[in-house]
């Protein structure tokens, strides 16, 4: 797991790609509190079902089983079980978060985690996801595919929203 | 009955004005009586002899209490018949309405509303049943002339099993093909009032029975659900059923705009008990109690039929010739009956009469210890080149096609080819998993795609790997794919790409491709090269998948799927379900998921052309698709497809959907258009068939080859001990293969009709099958028919002068005699009165006329002395299904003739 902190910037300003790094530092210096919480990769998948785009807050409870039977329709009950273990163990002192890519032309399409920490700063969670896709003039197979990741986030973060890349979640 | 009535009288001036225009003459030239001589004889007495026209017989309880009574009414009293046969009949659902005045009608207080009859049918014979005086309406109050008029239903049983036969038709008349030969009831019954009836037993006649088959509206008892039928009302049920006709029906809705389902109840009540009774069911509900019940709900519908209430009504039929596997997802592969694969497993499974049909999967690689595909596999190769992008243990390409995965994460790889090569060939009806297009056809995976997709250059090697042409793994498949499927795409058109498609095209092998998903019309390769089939997809709808590309470059369309909704309602999005792996665990573990995709469409119609393969093994891919849009082959004919959009290509489905029954029905037509033209060895019967009867016994039989091949005949089976065949000397015919005396004994075989077949061997391990119809014991005379009364009708008075019926004399012959006969002429009509109303010789009653077409001119007794007369009785049908002996054209104008008093059954007491 990598252990990389990507700063973000504050999301009450709308700094533009290109800014001068002396206008970022003076911009991070301005922010109020930050603070760093940990990340866990819990599961990963390419065919979710999620056609749109866009970050789910996962139950809270331990009731995974329609999520586990849409992640795993027609797998072997033990791979059920395993998986709905999985999201049980982590939800204990987690919240669990899925990102979904919606609906892609062809496989290839992802996400890289960089870090095993991510930024909080000003409520929001900043996600340190890299989206990945197939390289251009590549034969692809030509199935659709809807690439997802569950994130375990520590119950203990303080956040009323989430930001990755262009994925937007706000926390009621 | 007037209007008849009426040409009647016109003939009888006819004879008056024409073939007797000379009598007022002859009248003049009469003697005067002289007082004192002896009076002279001037009567005449006619003896008549009437001769029944073979292969008629009569049913055994007629209405014409005179006839012999023999009761037929039941199963265990049923009349054993020929299998040629006419009978006169009579049947009356409720007792008959005595209108004669002498209460002398056998059913005046009792019903008939079943006869049966016993017999044993040959195949493809036809049972057909004439309805005198059809009127299906129920008539509370009958009066003079509607009593008879009513509506028989026909229905056979086969007596060593539960099938029933029955015929659905509601009108006049009534016909069944027997699907087999074996042992039958036969039974007609009175379903409204009373009626005549003609039944017939007609020789198979191969267009006949053709013409029958496409027509006829005859059912099994297999064909559809018992004591349920389909009704829509004219009127709520509620205001329909004041008429209780509708008693015993429970319908699952009330309403008028659409049909209901309706389930009858009545069939176990105690009214229905004692109709069981009644009818002579009893013994078949005891015996074969489902066949009884759908007896009763055939007659149902019948009867609903002709009720004003209702609008339609039908059985429930059950739809199911279509083969299903016993793999337990495919109730979730709706993807499957969307193209008529069902019907198309019907015809085949994908299995050829030799060897295999194999389809390369040009792709991720494959599962191989998948359950559901490690039975369907041909070795393959991994024409990978990167080693980063195979993730594979070998490096560079190698003979292993085993798919690593094409994601470094555990549970983010494709298992595409899998997915693919399941949907292609999955292992079917194996009880495990899903079902594959064609269960038959083998997978050759060869993998090009790796964690980054694949490129050219990998993709070509592998297509000269599929086709058995030379490349870089300098090894070739001991058999060359038929089809190759490409669920593939992206990049640009590649000259050398294209030049390779069409070289393999040009070779004869098809091969499919993706038409891409992103959902635009720009070309994808290589899907839109010249020779490769595009397929775009198509959702549960058969409307455009979302994603689907779509141009002129689309070929035809096939399920891809769309998973986001759920349309059938199955609790899953409507993808295409296929064999999959799980490698969460580290090791990928057989699973199967739901895709969607043109890579999902493609391997629909790959497999679908691996079931016209095994149809037609000569199929080629120049035999599908035309190079440009100017050759119009199967494809372009649209003859693999189903229309969609508009009419011939479009951009969306190409030429349409996909149509696995039609491809493979077209496959065979093309295997019949290929062999059909140059046959070696042309075998042929002369005659095709020999039909023997009782003056004709044997003949000659010539083998011969009217082609240019060489054949010999090496054995004739014949397996009918009436049937004997003895080889002639040929020599004189060096064009004949055999010459053969085939000969037919009549000897301990009853009347009727018997079928046989001769089979000659040939050297070739072809045969060839002489048929042989042989009819015993039915001459030109010697039916039988209830009692005949004769009149004799006096031209000149236009009236009956004298009646009589006839006798059977010593020598078993029917006479009658008229004696003091006045001089004049005479016409002698001679009919049965089977439903004893009062006529004769109406529709289904026997009848003689003198004079006939052999005998042109009347009865003339100006010269006194004896006239003998011969007449042959015949059945009135007006079907023309006496084929023995068929009434004269001026005969059958004569008919039917009413005796206006007195009333020909008053004879009886005479």
């Amino acid at each position: 797991m990598l252990k990389l902190l990507k700063m973000k910037p504050c999301n009450n300003t709308k700094l533009a790609q290109g800014f001068s790094t002396i206008l970022l530092a003076l911009q991070l210096a301005a922010c109020a509190s930050t603070q760093n919480t940990t990340l866990s990769i819990v599961y990963e998948h390419t065919q979710c079902g999620y056609a749109e785009p866009g970050i789910i807050a996962l139950p809270t409870d331990k009731q995974y089983t329609q999520l586990v039977n849409r992640l795993l329709p027609f797998h072997a009950e033990p791979d059920k079980v395993a998986l709905n273990e999985i999201l049980s163990t982590h939800q204990v002192d987690q919240r669990l978060y899925l990102l979904a890519q919606g609906s892609k032309p062809t496989p290839g399409y992802g996400f890289t985690v960089l870090a095993d920490k991510a930024l909080i700063e000003d409520k929001t969670l900043y996600l340190p996801i890299r989206f990945t896709e197939p390289d251009k003039g590549m034969m692809m197979a030509q199935v659709i595919t809807s690439p997802c990741l569950i994130l375990g986030v520590d119950k203990s973060a303080d956040f009323q929203r989430i930001e990755a890349g262009s994925l937007r979640l706000e926390i009621n | 009955m007037q209007r008849v009535f009426s040409n009647f009288i016109i003939l009888f001036f006819c004879f008056i004005l024409t073939a007797c225009g000379g009598s007022s003459n002859d009248e003049t030239i009469v003697p005067e009586p002289i007082d004192e001589t002896p009076e002279p004889v001037t009567t005449s007495t006619i003896n008549g002899t009437i001769k029944v026209a073979s292969n008629i017989i009569k049913d055994g309880d007629l209405n014409d209490r005179s006839a012999p009574f023999v009761d037929n009414s039941s199963f265990l009293k049923a009349q054993e018949i020929p299998n040629i046969v006419t009978i006169q009949g009579f049947a009356t659902a409720k007792p008959t309405i005595d209108l004669n005045g002498f209460s002398d009608d056998r059913f005046y207080q009792s019903i008939d509303a079943d006869d049966y009859y016993l017999a044993y049918l040959q195949a493809d014979q036809v049972v057909h049943l004439q309805s005198a005086q059809y009127n299906p309406q129920e008539l509370p109050t009958p009066t003079e002339g509607d009593e008879l008029y009513g509506d028989l239903d026909l229905s056979l049983f086969n007596y060593d099993s539960e099938e029933t036969l029955a015929s659905v038709e509601t009108g006049e008349t009534e016909t069944i093909v027997i699907p087999k030969a074996g042992l039958y009831f036969i039974n007609v019954h009175a379903s409204k009032n009373a009626a005549r009836y003609v039944l017939s037993i007609r020789q198979p006649s191969s267009a006949t029975v053709a013409a029958l088959r496409s027509s006829s509206r005859q059912v099994s008892g297999d064909d559809f659900v018992e004591n349920e039928l389909i009704i829509q009302f004219n009127d709520t049920l509620q205001a329909a059923s004041t008429s209780g006709e509708f008693t015993g029906l429970t319908t699952n809705h009330a309403g008028k705009a659409r049909p209901a389902l309706a389930k009858l109840s009545s069939t176990v009540s105690a009214a229905a008990s004692q109709h069981r009774t009644a009818s002579g069911l009893q013994s078949l509900a005891d015996r074969y109690p489902h066949a009884y019940e759908k007896l009763m709900t055939i007659r149902k519908m019948k009867s609903l039929a002709h009720s004003k209430n209702v609008k339609t009504v039908s059985l429930n039929y059950l739809r199911k010739p279509m083969r299903v596997p016993s793999d337990p997802l495919y109730s979730y592969q709706w993807h499957y009956p969307s193209m008529n694969l069902p019907q198309a497993w019907d015809i085949t499974t994908g299995t050829p009469a030799s060897g295999s049909v194999v389809v390369a999967v040009i792709d991720t690689g494959i599962i191989s210890s998948h359950p559901d595909l490690k039975n369907k596999l041909v070795p393959g190769y991994d024409f990978i080149r990167d080693d980063d992008n195979s993730r594979d243990a070998e490096p560079g390409i190698d003979s292993n096609p085993e798919d690593p995965g094409d994601s470094t994460k555990l549970g983010a790889s494709s298992w595409h080819g899998t997915h693919v090569a399941g949907t292609i060939a999955a292992e079917s009806n194996n009880g495990i998993g899903v079902a594959g297009v064609s269960w038959g056809a083998k997978i050759m995976p060869l993998r090009v795609l790796g964690q980054f997709g694949g490129n050219t250059y990998d993709i070509m090697q592998a297509m000269n790997y599929a086709a058995g042409l030379d490349n870089d793994s300098g090894t070739k498949p001991a058999q060359p794919a038929d089809i190759i499927n490409l669920s593939l795409g992206g990049g640009g058109f590649s000259q050398q790409e294209a030049d390779l498609f069409e070289k393999i095209y040009k070779q004869g092998i098809i091969i499919v491709a993706a038409a891409g998903n992103d959902n635009s019309n720009v070309a994808s390769y290589p899907a839109s090269y010249n020779g490769v089939i595009s397929v775009s997809a198509m959702d549960f709808n058969k409307q455009r998948a979302p994603y689907s590309n779509f141009g002129p470059k689309i070929d035809i369309a096939a399920p891809g799927g769309s998973l986001t909704r759920d349309i059938n309602q199955d609790g899953y999005g409507d993808g295409v379900l296929s064999t999959f792996a799980d490698d969460n665990s580290g090791t990928p573990k057989p699973s199967y998921v739901f895709l969607q995709g043109t890579s999902m469409a493609t391997p629909h119609v790959a497999g679908m052309f691996a079931l016209m393969k095994a149809v037609n093994p000569a199929l080629k891919a120049t035999d599908i698709i035309g190079l440009n849009a100017n050759e119009k082959k199967l494809l372009e004919n649209e003859q693999l497809t189903d229309p969609a959009g508009i009419t011939g290509k479009d951009d969306i489905y190409g030429y349409g959907t996909a149509n696995a029954l039609k491809a493979v029905q077209a496959a065979r037509d093309l295997l019949g258009a290929i062999e059909e033209p140059e046959p070696p060895v042309i075998l042929q019967a002369t005659p095709a068939s020999l039909n023997f009867s009782s003056g004709s016994l044997s003949s000659n039989l010539k083998i011969s080859n009217e082609g240019d091949g060489t054949v010999s005949i090496v054995s004739v089976t014949n397996n009918n001990n009436w049937l004997s065949i003895t080889e002639l000397n040929n020599s004189n015919d060096p064009g004949s293969l055999g010459l053969y005396r085939v000969s037919a004994t009549t000897d301990g075989l009853s009347e009727g009709f018997y079928f046989g077949t001769l089979e000659f061997h040939f050297d070739n391990e072809s045969s060839l099958t002489v048929n042989v119809n042989l009819i015993v014991g039915i001459g030109d005379t010697g039916g039988k028919l209830s009692r005949i009364y004769v009149n004799l009708f006096d031209i000149e008075q236009e009236a009956v002068i004298d009646w009589t019926h006839v006798r059977e004399n010593p020598d078993n012959e029917l006479v009658f005699s008229f004696s003091q006969v006045p001089q004049g002429r005479y016409i002698i009509v001679a009919g049965t009165n089977i439903d004893n109303d009062g006529y004769i010789c109406q529709l289904g009653e026997g009848c003689a006329v003198y004079p006939s077409s052999s005998q042109i001119t009347p009865i003339d007794t100006q010269v006194p002395g004896t006239i003998d007369i011969e007449m042959t009785a015949n059945i009135v049908s007006s079907q023309g299904i006496n084929s023995i002996s068929q009434f004269s054209a001026e005969s059958a104008l004569l008919l039917p003739v009413k005796q206006a008093k007195p009333d020909p059954t008053r004879l009886i007491q005479k």
